[in-house]
Formats: structure tokens, sequence, C-alpha cells
């Protein structure tokens, strides 16, 4: 009897010390994710994201040039009617380029109605950042 | 004559006397339990304790019969906790007596990271029966090298495993 009780505490007594209750923290790399390393008690991604992701932004630029010429057009479209300010957001910049131009054509045309509309997304178009270039 | 004869038969009689020489034999002991314990390692904020992970292990004993007293030793293991991992251990063991004995030897992981070091500890058995007891066995070591401490720190093992020991 005296043995089965010394094996049973010399085996429980490291479970249930109170170290038995580690933290979220890491020790070895294999605490971690696959993806991830142990760096200063804690898991942090092997291979962090580029911190230069801004430049994604600025491959839309060229796309802003077509959105200004959209702008101009809806500049043409304003000889329409006023409602036209009334107009909400427009979708991307260069969709808003593009129908610009193509509804500013309509403008010119001197259909009133479709002049407005014309504005409504030279004015969506002029949202984006990059219509303060063609501008 | 007398005297060749008398040779011939010494001769056949120390013949006939002995025995045929048994050829050396291997021990073989197998090993079946779990450890755990305390782990130590510097992950870059000072030395950290805690809990070690448990593990399941097995493996034999190799010894022989004209010098019961030396063993090699090889255990593999598995971590079950957080991301198993699994490791081999070799090791040389000296017996003290028949129910004990002391040992040193190298140990690692090599899955899914890579550790290695040394360590010694001992074996105490409680038998029972001819060819089956318990062992249990306190050890402490260091491993030093490998991808799984992080920087350059070093991962300290002081564990107690127990479990079933068998002859086979």
């Amino acid at each position: 009897m005296k043995r089965w009780a010394f094996l049973f505490f010399a085996v429980t007594m490291p479970l249930s010390s109170p170290l038995a209750c580690a933290g979220d923290g890491c020790l070895r790399n294999s605490d971690c994710a696959a993806d991830h390393m142990c760096s200063s008690g804690e898991c942090v991604l092997k291979n962090p994201p580029a911190a230069n992701g801004g430049e994604g932004g600025e491959d839309s630029t060229p796309t802003a040039g077509t959105t200004t010429t959209g702008g101009s057009s809806g500049n043409a479209g304003s000889a329409g009617t006023t409602t036209a300010g009334t107009a909400g957001s427009a979708g991307s910049a260069s969709d808003a380029g593009a129908s610009g131009a193509t509804l500013g054509g309509a403008g010119a045309t001197g259909t009133s109605g479709e002049g407005g509309v014309g504005l409504i997304v030279g004015l969506g178009g002029f949202g984006g950042d990059t219509s303060f270039g063609g501008i | 004559m007398k005297l060749w004869l008398a040779v011939a038969c010494s001769l056949l009689g120390a013949v006939a006397m002995t025995r045929n020489a048994h050829a050396e034999e291997l021990l073989m002991d197998g090993n079946f339990g779990l450890g755990t314990g305390l782990e130590a390692g510097d992950p870059g904020t000072g030395l950290e304790w805690r809990r070690a992970r448990l593990r399941v292990l097995g493996g034999i004993d190799l010894r022989s019969d004209e010098g019961p007293a030396d063993a090699l030793g090889f255990r593999a293991f598995v971590e079950v906790e957080k991301r198993a991992s699994v490791g081999a251990e070799v090791r040389y063991e000296r017996w003290m007596a028949r129910n004990f004995g002391v040992w040193a030897g190298l140990t690692g992981t090599v899955a899914p990271e890579t550790l290695f070091g040394g360590g010694f500890g001992c074996t105490a058995i409680i038998p029972f029966g001819k060819r089956v007891g318990l062992f249990i066995e306190p050890s402490f070591q260091a491993l030093p090298l490998g991808s799984d401490t992080p920087g350059d720190g070093v991962l300290i093992w002081g564990l107690v495993s127990a479990g079933v020991r068998f002859g086979l």
C-alpha cells in the first residue's frame, strides 16, 4: 500500500502544482502555431506583413486620371438641372470617371436631366483623392 | 606406458567435465510510462518556469549478462500537450543495485522543432514479481541547441517519469 501511495504522490505532485496552470505565454517556439514563433514570451507571426502596404494606393493613381476626365464632363452637365447637387456617393473613383465622361457627353446634347446625372457622377469622382490631381 | 595412459585419462576426463561455453546474451527490459515536471527557459523576458508538457514515453534497456550493471538505454517520447512533439533519448546506465540505477545521456526532439541537449537522472524500481515492476525516474536535462528555443537560450527540464518496466 505504501508503494502505491508513494507512486501516486510522485506522479500527481507535479501535475497538481500551481505551476501547472501555465498562462498563454510561450517558452518554446513549438508552443505557438506553425506560422508563429515565440518572442519575448508571446507568439508572433514568423513573417509579418510588409510595412509598405501603401504602395497599393499609388497604383490606383492612373485610374484617378480617368476619374479627373469624368469630373470635367460632370461640370458640363451642371448646365442642366440643379438637383444634381444632391447627388449621393458615387462608386469607385474609376467608375465615376467613366460614367461622368459618358453622361457628360449626354448633357452636352441639351437634355437637362441627363446633364444632372453627369454632375452627380462627376462629384462622385471628385470625392476621391485622385480628383484633386485632375483639377 | 603407464605414464601416457595416465595423461590420456586425465585429458579425457578434463575435456569431458567441461561445459559448453555460453555466448554472451543480451538482456532486454522494456519501459512504458508517463512523465512531466518543470520546464524553464528565457524567452526574452528573463528565466521563466512552468510545468513541462505531459509526455508518453517508451523504450528498452540493453545489457549483457556478463556485466549486468552496465546498460544502454533508448527512449522515445511524445509530448502530448500543445503542439505534439516527438523526441528520443540515448543513455548510459549504471545499476548500483538490482532496483536502483543512475544514468546520463543525450536527449532531444526532432519534430515539429528540433531540440538537443543532455542530462542525467536515476531510476528506482518497485518490483512486482520477477519480471515486472514500476519505475520512478527523476531527471535533469539542459537543452541548448535547436530551433525550439527562442533566441540562444537554454531550455531546462526537471522531469519525473513513472511507469511499468518489464523483462523481455
